[in-house]
């Protein structure tokens, strides 16, 4: 349970709104899952692309490779090649290198290299590289040197010396890439066989044919390029359409919930308003309730029927309790004033007998013995019919229908004689003060003052401890109007304990304690004015009752 | 009701779930990959195979040849370039792709198999070598280079469809009459010669042997004296003193029996014409002669042909018998230069886009080696067949003859001629002259040797 349930992030419509949101960042993110997977789909097609543009481009290379070497097995004359000055044959072998890659812009250079070698390891090289285009230097021919390999390119002409072939494999892990560098140039080893007639091929040397693949590069480039390109314009297709989806979304899923929720945030506040409005806003809320348009939700129209069910009966509870709540009042000080009136009609009783004797005393007398005066029986029986009269008349004063027309009312003897009604019983009359001072009138119901003002003496005498004091004082207030104040000195009161006593009981607790207070406050507030509660130090509690004076 | 709508909400939730889940995995999946654009297989053809499979195909309409050339190229080689420059090994030293399967001389196996430029067969289901004759099997194995192959292990890399070879032709009606048997060695030859060509005065020669080619028929002699030319790997070795005196002995053997058993040196130039060697032999002037097993045919032909044998022509087969070259007495084995030509699948052929290339080269092999392709190949050309159970399975006699007294004698090695052709061509114009010359055998060889040893291109 939220610590303020009533927070308005814990309503309905704000449920509703995060749940949306959250929802929609779900679906967000899985539609964003699929941007990765558009991305690798995208990569593979074009990583596909440029794997058989470039095995296209190695077989390509193959093919000239070995067109060139299928030309130079042609070349009877490469078998006379010796290490030395240049001679016919050289000058004929250097020739053909010449043309092959001058004429031929995909080729970018080509090694003839012998693969007997002389005791140093060096063989015997024909080398023609075309030169960039840019270089302001003129081309230098083919040349011829002796070659002494180590490193990588040895081992790989000793690889394709023994078993006369072409091992890619061994090719892309030991290539040695002469003077150009890779990217530029695709290197191609290949077996050089010279055919002689009736001999078959006889194997001479190794061919070393660099391809251009320039070409490829831009085109790798390119699709590059074009590859971050298309990523960069689907993610912001991909971005743009969340955005303006979730735009769209947040503001429909709003007005949704708060067309939906708007006949439930009504019915909650007019609902609420019963826990803070006072009893003469009832109608007004009952008003308010009927007005909430439940705008075809089922739910709303059940609540709302139900509400008005309960705010119709409350009214009537209420007059039956604030019908019921004096006689019970008046039970409870009958109840207390029982013994006292039995006490009276004891000693009436007793006068009787008395009485009785004494008049068989007289009547058997002959003698001049000492009896009694009968005037001190005639006092005490006095006394004992005023007290039973006075008693009898203030009950009936507070037992008969109360006078609810409104007229300008002496509180006086009203408060004399609720006093006198609700502390009739009482068991220590010495703790009892009263102090009624000349009273303005006031204007309101006579009989529902009464009943006021006899409430609140019926709950402190209720209250009121044997070793508690009582003190009931009334005067007028200064700006017109009249106070009267019930002061008890026991028991002790907390300021929770005051509220409690003045508000209708509410919660699921059970409610044992009185209602009087919250009556008459009820009609305190009735009359224009107020009851006040306060609890006073160290102990006790004092209940003033303010009346305004009656309008002009 | 609050729990139902709880469930409801969970299992749409799943649902969901599946769906992206779904939608993930089918767009992850991707297509097909596309089929391959041609399935053609090349193949290196020959008059002899196109004819057996033309007949295989049409004449006994097998259902296995129907679809032949839908799936198969044939590539006829120029025979000026074959012969004389094997272009083979410029195609596959560059790494061409074509051809797919070539028929290779048994020598050319040696040496394409060792530079690593054929498949083998065995691990990829082509053949297995249990159905192949076992010698045969042998000769057309080899130790691949190292990453190809088992290391040190001979691994069969091309299937013969047939078995061809030298043997020694002798007449078997005159060995029978004179109580003879074939000889095993070359005294037992001499020995039968000098008895039965003193009785038998149509008899000119004990022995002939060809002039033309003379190495084919002087390497199982050679093999057969404990000598070797070159060693496995492919090293010469004839330089070395034991196999050079082995060679010098056999040269000088052969020498001596010239003018007695073999013809002298001048009449020795008469049989470098063609079919010299057949034709004496036929016309029974000849006791013993060394010569390919497919001679059969021919000479059966020319027995057909024959309609008076007045002269002392053979005119009837069975006076033909066959049995392994003698060899030296005290070497376990006898030696025929096998000349089967056995089809092998390009290595560079078979790539990891082009796979299919294996199923349609084993069906091409099992095809052109097939039980009936072999079978009429013996009944057509009295070809040995190469395959066991094919073997099991010849009814023409001429063939079971020559598998059964040269080809399964129990000492037989068939054994192919060194692959280097500069070697066989120096060898064969210096050793020839002690036979048509009469020059020494150690001139001769000093000779070759010295040529041998030359600066040259390397191989």
């Amino acid at each position: 349970m939220p610590a303020d349930p009533t927070s308005p992030r814990y309503s309905l419509r704000s449920r509703l709104l995060l749940l949306s949101g959250a929802t929609f960042l779900v679906c967000a993110g899985i539609i964003l899952m699929f941007f990765p997977l558009l991305n690798l789909t995208l990569e593979g097609a074009l990583e596909g692309s440029t794997l058989m543009m470039e095995k296209a481009a190695g077989d390509e290379a193959d093919t000239i490779a070995r067109l060139m070497v299928l030309e130079f097995s042609q070349m009877q004359e490469i078998r006379q090649a010796r290490p030395g000055e240049i001679n016919d044959v050289d000058q004929a072998i250097m020739n053909l290198i010449w043309q092959k890659v001058t004429f031929n812009e995909v080729i970018k250079g080509i090694e003839l290299i012998k693969g007997e070698s002389n005791a140093e390891g060096q063989r015997l090289t024909y080398s023609f590289y075309r030169q960039a285009t840019t270089s302001p230097e003129p081309v230098k021919g083919p040349q011829k040197a002796m070659k002494s390999f180590v490193g990588s390119e040895g081992k790989l002409l000793d690889q394709i010396n023994t078993p006369q072939t072409l091992e890619r494999d061994r090719l892309e892990s030991s290539v040695y890439l002469g003077p150009k560098t890779e990217g530029q140039m695709l290197l191609r080893y290949l077996p050089v066989h010279i055919l002689v007639p009736d001999e078959g091929a006889i194997f001479w040397g190794v061919a070393k044919i660099g391809v251009d693949i320039s070409g490829l590069a831009d085109i790798k480039n390119m699709l590059e390029r074009e590859r971050n390109q298309l990523r960069r314009t689907v993610w912001l297709a991909v971005i743009l359409s969340l955005v303006m989806a979730g735009i769209l979304a947040v503001s429909l899923l709003y007005l949704w919930a708060r067309s939906l929720t708007e006949p439930l945030r009504l019915l909650s506040d007019a609902a609420r308003d019963f826990l803070t409005g006072k009893p003469q806003d009832y109608d007004l809320w009952l008003h308010n309730l009927k007005r909430v348009d439940p705008r075809s939700q089922a739910e709303i129209f059940e609540l709302k029927e139900s509400l008005l069910r309960l705010g119709r009966a409350i009214p009537r509870l209420g007059e039956r309790l604030f019908a019921s709540e004096p006689q019970a009042c008046l039970t409870r000080v009958a109840a207390r004033a029982l013994p006292a009136i039995l006490a009276d009609t004891a000693l009436l009783q007793k006068f009787r007998q008395q009485f009785r004797e004494r008049s068989q005393q007289l009547a058997q007398a002959d003698s001049g013995r000492a009896h009694p005066s009968p005037d001190d029986h005639i006092e005490d029986l006095d006394g004992a019919l005023t007290r039973l009269e006075m008693n009898l008349s203030d009950w009936r004063q507070f037992a008969r229908e109360p006078e609810k027309d409104w007229q300008s009312v002496d509180l006086t003897p009203i408060l004399e004689q609720a006093w006198r009604v609700a502390t009739l019983g009482l068991p220590s009359p010495s703790r009892l003060a009263i102090d009624l001072k000349a009273l303005p009138r006031v204007w309101g119901s006579p009989g529902y003052l009464a009943q006021t003002v006899l409430l609140l003496l019926d709950y402190a005498a209720g209250v009121l401890p044997l070793d508690g004091r009582l003190t009931f004082q009334a005067g007028p207030l200064a700006a017109g109007g009249l106070q009267v104040s019930l002061a008890l000195s026991k028991p002790a009161f907390s300021g929770e304990d005051c509220r409690a006593l003045l508000s209708p009981p509410r919660g699921e607790q059970d409610f044992t304690g009185s209602l009087g207070p919250a009556l008459a406050a009820a009609i305190a507030q009735w009359h224009g004015g107020d009851l006040k509660a306060q609890p006073l130090e160290p102990e006790g509690l004092i209940l003033t009752l303010t009346l305004p004076p009656p309008p002009p | 009701m609050y729990f139902s709508t709880i469930k409801i909400w969970h299992k749409s939730c799943l649902a969901l779930v599946g769906l992206v889940l779904l939608l993930v995995g089918l767009a992850g999946c991707g297509g097909s990959p596309a089929p391959p654009s041609s399935q053609l297989l090349s193949y290196t053809d020959d008059d002899e195979t196109r004819k057996l499979i033309t007949i295989l195909e049409k004449d006994k309409r097998l259902p296995d040849y129907q679809e032949f050339h839908q799936n198969f190229k044939g590539l006829i080689v120029p025979q000026s370039l074959l012969l004389r420059f094997e272009p083979f090994v410029l195609a596959l030293s560059t790494k061409s792709k074509i051809p797919s399967v070539l028929l290779l001389d048994a020598p050319w196996v040696q040496r394409y198999g060792m530079a690593g430029w054929l498949y083998e067969l065995e691990t990829a289901r082509f053949v297995s070598r249990k159905e192949l004759v076992p010698s045969v099997a042998e000769a057309f194995s080899v130790v691949l280079p190292q990453g190809l192959g088992e290391p040190g292990k001979k691994q069969l890399v091309a299937v013969p469809p047939y078995i061809k070879g030298n043997i020694l032709f002798y007449r078997r009606d005159l060995l029978e009459k004179y109580g003879q048997k074939a000889p095993r060695t070359w005294e037992e030859l001499r020995a039968v010669c000098a008895l039965i060509k003193a009785r038998e005065p149509r008899i000119k020669y004990g022995l002939l042997i060809h002039v033309s080619n003379f190495l084919n028929d002087f390497y199982p002699i050679l093999w057969g004296y404990g000598g070797r030319v070159m060693d496995g790997e492919g090293r010469l070795v004839l330089e070395e003193p034991q196999n050079r005196e082995l060679a010098r002995q056999a040269l000088a053997d052969l020498q001596n029996m010239q003018g007695a058993i073999m013809p002298g040196p001048d009449i020795m130039k008469v049989f470098a014409r063609e079919r010299s060697l057949r034709q004496s032999f036929y016309q029974g002037e000849a006791l013993f002669m060394i010569n390919w097993n497919t001679r059969t045919h021919d000479l059966r032909k020319l027995i057909s042909q024959c309609l008076d044998n007045s002269g002392g022509c053979l005119h009837n087969f069975s006076q033909v018998g066959v049995a392994p070259i003698p060899s030296r007495r005290g070497h376990g084995h006898r030696y025929s230069n096998i000349g089967s030509f056995g089809w092998g699948v390009n290595r560079f052929t078979v790539t990891h886009d082009r796979l299919w290339v294996i199923d349609l080269g084993r069906k091409f092999i099992n095809l052109v080696t097939d039980e009936s392709f072999q079978l009429l190949n013996a009944e057509m050309y009295d070809h040995v067949p190469a395959l066991v159970r094919a073997l099991g399975k010849v009814q023409k006699p001429e063939v079971l003859m020559v598998y059964n007294d040269a080809f399964a004698a129990q000492d037989m090695v068939l054994r192919p001629r060194p692959y280097n052709r500069r070697v066989n061509n120096v060898l064969e114009k210096h050793l020839v002259e002690v036979l048509v010359s009469q020059r020494r055998p150690e001139e001769a060889l000093a000779a070759a040797l010295k040529e041998l040893q030359e600066p040259a291109p390397l191989e």
